[in-house]
């Protein structure tokens, strides 16, 4: 019973998260959090994200495989650095490579935040940073998906552009909500304040990070960073 | 002595936020605030043209270049304007939205006293922190990617000034919004995300502006030469 409350208490977390943030950080302030339930966050959240996509398939399939699988950090830390090549095609292969980068962009972002803010001079505990990434990022996986279903609909009116309309809303979400979601928990965690200032140049520059090492091999990508 | 408002060593302009922000409510002249839009329009101008156009300049187009660079630095002083217009513009709709929805049963008086700090402060002062917080780490960033840009084409390395122009903007693009977004540190929390939000947008919708005119701009002028 108390087990099936707590999962309840989990899913309600999950979904209010990004409809009434405040009230729901505090609620996850009070409770205890372990990174098992945070992997499990991220891992529903994969699975969502990655069912919106497959389900929408075209263009924002084959972007997003595209995107992702020559990726540096992704390229270095799978069986292409072996020799191992895997067609668009395969669709089991390519939705479990992609679930588990999706576990490995959890790990890279909290470090990489971790480690800005220890050069800020914060103190920042990397447990701590990591279960907070994960109620931050992965729960709008939820509206990606609902976005996904609605791309559908795009896919109808305006084939050729439809997935533009998917990746500018994804920017929007990592550029906008995500920072600001970010900032609300570390306003309402007990422990001394944080600079906001802080928190928002270390979350930049790890997407700066990110930037940088996706347009290592991202040639179409590179254009766009021309300007 | 008073130091607000008070720089005492250049280190201060990346880690103290709190002097930029005494610094742009203290020292406002109208001179001043249009003097460092033309120098940082010049320094981004000059950089962005020949960091743009030197892979495809050839010696005797040059007068033609000084004329293109004069109407670059025109233009880019333009969008300066327009981000500093779509920032306030939205921040005075904002406004108008909160003290429209204030019903007297509903409001806590911590809103209260937070949008009573909001007018107090009044709209023009809001606008002077704005501004600055985009102005001051554009002029410094124009300023050190000018030295850079000369230095790496008087060696004839002009891929490194054009590497330096593309993925260094987006430190700046970092610092700008921590700044402006720091700046509403003191405003309360149910407000604040609001106005994160609303300067978050302001942000993308001239940077998509911008993107949207330079890259057929771009185009353009690339197929003309």
């Amino acid at each position: 019973m108390k087990s099936s409350n707590k999962s309840e208490g989990f899913l309600k977390n999950y979904i209010k998260i990004v409809l009434k943030p405040d009230e729901t950080i505090k609620k996850i302030n009070e409770q205890k959090h372990d990174l098992l339930e945070s992997l499990i966050i991220v891992m529903l959240s994969a699975f969502i994200l990655l069912l919106g996509i497959f389900i929408v398939g075209g263009t924002i399939y084959n972007v997003f495989y595209e995107q992702y699988s020559t990726f540096i950090l992704e390229q270095l830390t799978s069986g292409t650095l072996f020799g191992f090549s895997m067609s668009r095609y395969d669709f089991v292969f390519v939705f479990l490579s992609a679930f588990i980068f999706i576990i490995k962009s959890w790990l890279f972002f909290s470090i990489m935040f971790y480690l800005f803010m220890r050069i800020f001079g914060e103190t920042e505990n990397i447990k701590d940073t990591m279960i907070r990434f994960s109620w931050t990022i992965y729960p709008y996986a939820w509206i990606i998906f609902i976005f996904s279903m609605i791309s559908l609909l795009f896919k109808l009116i305006l084939p050729f552009v439809f997935h533009y309309i998917f990746f500018i809303g994804l920017g929007v979400i990592f550029i906008v909500f995500i920072p600001i979601t970010l900032q609300r928990f570390y306003d309402n965690s007990e422990r001394e304040s944080v600079s906001s200032y802080m928190v928002y140049g270390s979350y930049y520059l790890t997407l700066f990070v990110i930037i940088l090492l996706w347009t290592y091999n991202h040639y179409n990508i590179t254009q766009m960073v021309f300007f | 002595m008073n130091a607000r408002g008070k720089f005492r060593s250049f280190q201060e302009v990346f880690t103290n936020p709190d002097k930029i922000i005494d610094y742009s409510k203290e020292n406002w002249s109208f001179i001043r605030f249009t003097l460092i839009i033309i120098i940082a329009g010049a320094l981004f101008g000059y950089n962005f043209f020949w960091t743009t156009f030197i892979l495809v300049i050839t010696p005797p187009m040059i007068i033609w270049a000084l004329g293109m660079l004069f109407l670059g630095i025109l233009i880019l002083d333009i969008f300066i304007y327009l981000y500093i217009f779509i920032l306030w513009l939205s921040f005075t709709i904002l406004l108008k939205i909160m003290s429209k929805n204030e019903s007297p049963e509903k409001k806590s008086e911590k809103i209260d006293e937070s949008l009573e700090l909001i007018k107090k402060e009044n709209l023009f002062s809001w606008i002077k922190v704005f501004s600055y917080c985009f102005l001051i780490p554009f002029l410094i960033y124009n300023f050190f990617e000018f030295i850079l840009t000369v230095f790496f084409l008087s060696l004839n390395m002009p891929y490194v000034a054009v590497y330096i122009k593309d993925y260094g903007k987006f430190l700046l693009y970092a610092w700008i919004l921590s700044l402006t977004l720091y700046s509403t540190h003191n405003i309360d929390k149910t407000q604040k995300y609001k106005v994160n939000a609303i300067i978050l947008i302001s942000f993308l919708i001239t940077y998509g502006i911008v993107f949207i005119l330079t890259f057929y701009g771009v185009a353009a002028i690339t197929n003309l030469i």
